[in-house]
């Protein structure tokens, strides 16, 4: 309902209805692709279906009934580097991968692969049966932009509660805190313990090491001999080894796996409703711009907010790549859309006494290196009908992790300390003094130097 | 949807799994737990142990021949083989790196010498304008054996630092053989100290041991530098056999850091301001903004 009328309310200068998205099956998939991208450009080639990722629309089922030829050049030209040369059979640059057959516009296929290297796309477009980027939606693939590879080890995560959880002793301290974990936990009226973790924040900050090696000629005449012989020394028993059986290939490297990348707001987007959350009346001032955001400064996470988050994400990339491009009309950013204002309809929910603390983490980069300063922000909110008291946060930190003494603020009154870890950071920790009446809450924010 | 799905499911799940419970009876449960529990339960802590490889022998060694882990890679069908990946090589000040192409050394570059290098692929560089030996020219090379995965668009960001120091430099003009795995730190193990920027980590190691087996339990190896004396036969001929098959590689910019493009005023200084004393304030509408303007 909430996505007809984001379309509705923007319709001011297109008009359309949803009735006509609905009965044109290329129009859904255009609205869903140019939901995914948040660009006012291409919601405005999708409300027209003049055109969609830039093609004409009718070149769309033409292109996915048939391959055209160049894919079947671009296929070709694949299948003879992989019988020359094995090793670069894959991922090469500007090789389409083979997964990508010929389909009808009926039957959605597999997206193909897209590879860091084999062309400046954008995230949501591939190369799709042409030698162009064109949007997902034109491919008529079932999937999303395929997920590219990640590696745990470099990333450095803050939040949420790893193996083995978090338990809460009598003397209300915490067991099983371990590093990168962020965890409230707090008492309700009746007598339960409650633990929520917040999300997880990844920081993609790679650290590089080195093992040094010192050989020789002038180093190895150190060598030393058998200096005597205390008793003869015969062979006692030979034993036969199989080397087939013993030897162990190369193994890869360890500890990989695939990691996503949930954004902030993902995990606590559903749930408990927000209409009861109030602004923070006792907030400081924002110490970071990205602590503007409404979900920061009020609480509340609306659809109009997710869009606007997108559109920062976009004008962002946009900024911060030294080499892109970068779209003006008449003096204005090309990409604008327009602030939605729509009557939403009020819902009232009986809950009961329950577990109903929402927690959730930022972090002011994504990205960093050794030296950087990043600053990161929990908001929590009692989103219950009944105050929860005793209520403590703690943060034990990565050992990337160098905490900036005297950085945190609070917006309630808490009493804060930090102590060293097990693995040479900090455990921050938060008491709140005084019960969170419902619909309220707090933020919390303090610096961190990646070491 | 999906989210409607998972949640979905997972409240079935749990509908089974109490239902489940009735049905066999608590005192079954606890007596399975006692059997089966405690690993179950150790689970999560073992298997983050079980990942380092334990009593594996290591084919591959440092101390082989260039090419050889790199060939390995290359027979097991490695991810990443066959990409390129940002590789910054960094030195002293003033010294020149010079990269080969079509079996020939390009003129000479001040460091650091940022280029994209294939998965897989050896390269030989020219060292010269070394500070302490003018005159004097060394040939490392450079085996990038893996690659790394930033997010897309960030690629050139996060070059492999491949550091020449002036005591590496002296050794191999003595005549040693310097040997360096460049590895990417498990950042979950990661040592908690602090490493200036163009600064590495760096763990000596005997000549006995395996330093790529050492770095793959630190991390994950990246790449292999080795710092010698040998020097081409004929410095006017052929050099496709002494640099390798001269892989190809791709000229990248060296991105200076965040810090030197603030002082440059070519980033916004996004840094955070100190807390304050006094951290409770009203709460700003349209006519008092929460950042003041640049006045």
């Amino acid at each position: 309902m909430s996505r007809l009328r984001l379309f509705k309310s923007t319709s001011d200068d297109y008009p359309i209805t949803s009735s006509f998205i609905q009965s044109n099956p290329l129009c859904r998939q255009a609205m869903r692709s140019a939901l995914a991208a948040a660009l006012a450009t291409k919601l405005v080639a999708a409300m027209g279906c003049s055109t969609v990722g830039g093609l004409p629309a009718g070149s769309l089922l033409a292109r996915s009934a048939q391959p055209s030829q160049s894919t079947a050049q671009v296929q070709a030209a694949q299948s003879t580097a992989q019988r020359s040369n094995p090793a670069l059979a894959s991922n090469h640059a500007g090789v389409v991968p083979a997964s990508y057959t010929s389909a009808t516009h009926e039957e959605p296929v597999a997206c193909p692969d897209v590879n860091y290297y084999s062309q400046n796309c954008s995230d949501n477009s591939v190369i799709c049966g042409s030698d162009s980027c064109v949007d997902h939606g034109a491919c008529n693939c079932i999937a999303g932009p395929s997920e590219s590879y990640r590696n745990a080890q470099e990333y450095i995560f803050d939040g949420g509660d790893q193996q083995p959880l978090v338990v809460i002793k009598k003397d209300w301290s915490a067991d099983g805190v371990d590093p990168t974990d962020t965890v409230i936990y707090y008492e309700t009226l009746a007598g339960s313990v409650c633990v929520r973790p917040t999300n997880r924040v990844p920081i993609y900050a790679p650290r590089f090491g080195a093992i040094r090696q010192v050989s020789g000629l002038t180093l190895s005449t150190h060598a030393a001999g058998t200096q005597r012989i205390l008793a003869p020394v015969r062979v006692e028993r030979f034993d036969e080894t199989d080397p087939t059986g013993t030897v162990v290939l190369p193994v890869a490297p360890h500890g990989e796996q695939q990691v996503g990348l949930v954004d902030a707001f993902q995990e606590n987007y559903a749930g408990t409703p927000m209409d009861q959350v109030l602004p923070l009346y006792r907030m400081s001032e924002a110490r970071v711009p990205f602590e503007l955001v409404d979900p920061i400064r009020t609480g509340k996470i609306t659809i109009q907010e997710v869009t606007a988050v997108k559109e920062f994400i976009q004008n962002a990339q946009t900024w911060v790549i030294p080499e892109a491009l970068a779209v003006e009309v008449l003096g204005q950013p090309a990409l604008q859309l327009r602030d939605t204002k729509a009557v939403q309809d009020v819902y009232v929910y009986e809950l009961p006494d329950k577990c109903s603390m929402r927690i959730f983490k930022t972090a002011s980069h994504t990205i960093a290196n050794s030296g950087d300063i990043i600053s990161f922000t929990i908001r929590f909110d009692n989103s219950s009908v009944k105050p929860l008291g005793n209520a403590v946060i703690i943060d034990n930190l990565s050992p990337r992790l160098d905490y900036i003494e005297g950085s945190q603020q609070c917006s309630v009154r808490v009493r804060f300390s930090a102590e060293p870890n097990d693995v040479g950071s900090m455990v921050l920790r938060w008491e709140i003094e005084e019960p969170i009446a419902p619909s309220d809450g707090g933020a919390i924010s303090f610096d961190c130097r990646v070491r | 949807m999906e989210n409607m799905i998972s949640n979905e499911a997972e409240r079935t799940f749990r509908r089974r799994f109490i239902s489940g419970l009735r049905t066999i009876g608590l005192w079954k449960l606890c007596l399975a737990l006692a059997v089966g529990g405690p690993p179950a339960l150790l689970s999560g802590r073992a298997s983050a142990q079980t990942l380092a490889p334990k009593n594996v022998h290591y084919f591959l060694d440092a101390n082989q021949a260039p090419g050889a882990v790199a060939g390995a890679q290359v027979a097991r069908g490695a991810r990443g083989v066959g990409t390129y990946q940002a590789v910054s090589l960094l030195g002293p000040k003033d010294l020149k790196i010079a990269l080969a192409r079509d079996g020939q050394f390009l003129p000479p570059l001040s460091t650091p010498v940022t280029s994209g290098m294939l998965v897989a692929g050896v390269y030989r560089f020219k060292v010269t304008n070394i500070p302490f030996r003018p005159g004097d020219e060394l040939y490392p090379t450079v085996e990038i054996i893996d690659r790394i995965y930033p997010p897309a668009g960030r690629e050139h960001r996060f070059p492999i630092p491949v550091v020449l120091t002036e005591e590496d430099l002296r050794i191999a003009l003595d005549g040693g053989l310097v040997t360096r795995v460049i590895y990417v730190e498990d950042n979950e193990l990661a040592d908690p100290v602090s490493v200036p920027p163009g600064e590495q980590l760096v763990h000596n190691l005997p000549a006995s041991d395996n330093a790529l087996q050492v770095a793959d339990q630190l991390g994950k190896p990246v790449a292999i530098l080795r710092i010698g004396s040998r020097i081409p036969m004929q410095a006017d001929g052929d050099l496709t056999d002494f640099l390798y098959g001269c892989p190809p590689w791709v000229p990248l910019i060296t991105v200076p850091d965040r810090q030197t493009l603030v002082e440059a005023g070519q980033w916004p200084d996004v840094l955070a301001a100190p807390a304050t004393e006094k951290p409770f304030s009203e709460t700003p509408d349209q006519d008092t903004p929460r950042i003041p303007g640049p006045d």
